[in-house]
């Protein structure tokens, strides 16, 4: 076990060095430099050489490019070029916030995707599957933004039962934390916990077919028990692997969401970075970003195991 | 009949929507012994099966286990009568859950109806049952997958045996194996049966098997019981064309012979059974009465029965 978490850290490496290599080369390709936006419209041509020697970016690009491998390896992901700080220190910053705000989106909809699958697949065709399937297919059909803007609209400014936008972080309390993220996580989580939905109701009535559900009930297991630890552990499986690939969406999809709750998160520093040219933030963005996902992703590998005791790690 | 009847079924009917897939099935198993219910696929018997353990509900008819009422336990009550009945089913890999050790398949049964005071004696029992069965005490702490489908049979022989049941319904428990193995486990079950004294409900449609395991046998057609009775009356004088029919198409079977009777096409869709007897679309004797009249029971001494208007003469 110990031998494969290994393994699977060291394999982090190569697939996040995939994304760093493009967002390295898809910046520099880019329009417009760190330099000139610095200086603004008034800078003079040795001005701007000057300042460009200072940053680095007079440089080949292999050079620049191994130079930051280099400091990744030692924790140094260089100055930002806005902030004027280094980057290692920007981004926990804003980090934080994308990633509890990813992580109760992902728990909300696995939540919400597992229990409306299993109402649904219990109660097969009649008038509440029918309501729940119809709800999910409008989950899926709705941009996350608009379910956002109509969230607002009902919670927030009709309502008033939570903040409109803005931040609270944990430390100032759970109630204020919680009521601050819920309705980002909701409109970041709904499309993927529809998807899920969709996903638990097929694979529980497959498994509810199975000879050995007959067979348990025929034993006089309760029914509570037939349900909960023999179909639902079985039927979630596949819903596992959906959260997989929900996680790696909704780190990007944070971008919209943090946009119109107004969250300090890595999504909207990422696009302002972007719009700055600021090399180093960018990268290191996307760095923690792709550090982020790979984790997570090994998580739900880890969590098969307790699904599905057959499935051993070595 | 020797001994009381421990499962007893009266009128026992069940459709699916407009498809009747068991008719006024009437059963009497006497406590102790192996009652063999046999037919070609989509004549039903698994439907009883299903019906007699509760399973699925029957659209009208009467269960009886014992003194008890099948049809009105409802809930815990039900629950906790499934103890005394349990079941082995043709799929051993399928009835089993792949995500239980061995270990934890046979002694949840024990521990969900109250069974052994604590878990090293739920597991003692569970281990003791592996002997029984010929599998070692190692056994309880792998996957079903580990093991061969004689083996997972083993294993479901054990389980069901787990609750100390009265009552094992077996629903076409060798089909699904190789015959070299059918036999291991054919044997088995009659060894348990001797040692523990269950009453079994042996379902199958091998007839060569059913002869092996079974003291009484009804066979099944479309639904209906069309012949019932001791083993050897029902293979030395099957009295129903059907039966007679079924057991000249046993390979090597005294009856196959140069007038062996040949039963003709396919079992019909139980959507549109045919008016009458519902056997006349392939029976040899069929005559104009079959068409318009359902034939009743007819006694033939010793408990044999027989539904034919051929009796009638």
């Amino acid at each position: 076990m110990l031998r494969y978490l290994a393994k699977r850290f060291l394999l982090i490496l190569p697939t996040i060095f995939v994304p760093l290599i493009m967002v390295f080369l898809l910046l520099r390709l880019a329009p417009g430099d760190p330099a000139g936006m610095m200086l603004g419209d008034q800078a003079t041509a040795d001005q701007l050489a000057a300042l460009r020697a200072e940053l680095g970016l007079d440089q080949p690009l292999p050079v620049q490019f191994l130079l930051w491998l280099k400091g990744i390896f030692t924790l140094d992901l260089g100055n930002s070029i806005f902030f004027r700080e280094p980057v290692m220190e920007v981004i926990p910053r804003y980090a934080g916030v994308t990633i509890l705000l990813t992580l109760v989106a992902l728990t909300l909809a696995i939540v919400i995707g597992v229990v409306m699958g299993v109402i649904s697949a219990l109660n097969r065709n009649n008038p509440v599957d029918r309501g729940v399937v119809t709800s999910a297919v409008l989950g899926i059909s709705l941009p996350e933004f608009w379910f956002a803007l109509l969230l607002i609209f009902l919670f927030s400014v009709t309502l008033r039962w939570f903040p409109v936008s803005g931040w609270t972080p944990p430390s100032a309390g759970l109630i204020a934390f919680g009521a601050s993220i819920f309705l980002p996580a909701l409109a970041l989580g709904i499309r993927q916990s529809a998807l899920m939905t969709r996903m638990m109701r097929s694979s529980m009535l497959d498994v509810m077919d199975e000879p050995y559900i007959t067979t348990a009930r025929a034993q006089g297991l309760p029914e509570r028990k037939v349900i909960g630890s023999y179909a639902m552990r079985t039927a979630s499986i596949p819903v596992l692997t959906v959260a997989g690939l929900a996680a790696g969406y909704m780190l990007g999809g944070a971008v919209a969401i943090e946009i119109v709750f107004a969250l300090p998160g890595l999504g909207r520093m990422l696009v302002e970075a972007v719009a700055r040219r600021d090399y180093p933030l960018v990268e290191g963005g996307v760095l923690t970003i792709s550090l982020v996902l790979a984790v997570l992703n090994l998580v739900i590998d880890l969590l098969y195991a307790v699904l599905d005791p057959r499935i051993r790690y070595q | 009949m020797s001994a009381p009847a421990l499962l007893e079924t009266k009128g026992l009917t069940k459709s699916f929507g407009n498809v009747k897939a068991v008719r006024d099935v009437d059963l009497s198993i006497p406590r102790g012994s192996t009652f063999g219910l046999v037919g070609e696929s989509g004549s039903g018997k698994s439907t009883v099966a299903r019906l007699v353990l509760r399973l699925i509900e029957p659209t009208s008819g009467e269960i009886r286990f014992g003194e008890t009422d099948l049809r009105a336990l409802k809930g815990d009550k039900l629950r906790r009568q499934r103890r005394k009945m349990q079941m082995i089913f043709q799929d051993p890999f399928g009835s089993l859950n792949l995500r239980m050790t061995v270990g934890e398949t046979l002694t949840e049964p024990q521990s969900v109806h109250g069974l052994g005071r604590n878990d090293a004696e739920r597991r003692a029992r569970g281990e003791a049952l592996l002997a029984e069965v010929g599998l070692p005490a190692a056994a309880m702490d792998r996957f079903p997958h580990e093991f061969s489908g004689g083996q997972r049979q083993r294993i479901a022989i054990a389980r069901a045996l787990a609750t100390e049941p009265e009552l094992i319904v077996a629903d076409e428990p060798v089909s699904a194996l190789d015959v070299s193995v059918q036999a291991q486990i054919l044997n088995l079950m009659r060894d348990m049966q001797a040692e523990h004294g269950t009453t079994m409900l042996f379902i199958s449609h091998d007839l060569r098997v059913v002869q092996y395991m079974c003291d009484q046998i009804a066979v099944m057609y479309l639904g209906e019981i069309m012949e019932r009775g001791p083993r050897h009356r029902i293979y030395e004088m099957p009295q129903h064309p059907y039966t007679q029919a079924l057991l000249s198409s046993v390979p090597g079977s005294p009856k196959e012979d140069g007038k062996r009777a040949k039963l003709k096409g396919e079992i019909p869709s139980a959507h549109s059974v045919p008016s009458g007897c519902a056997f006349r679309t392939r029976c040899p004797h069929a005559f104009d009465r079959c068409k318009v009249e359902v034939p009743v029971m007819h006694q033939l001494g010793e408990g044999q029965e027989a539904a034919c208007h051929l009796l009638d003469r």
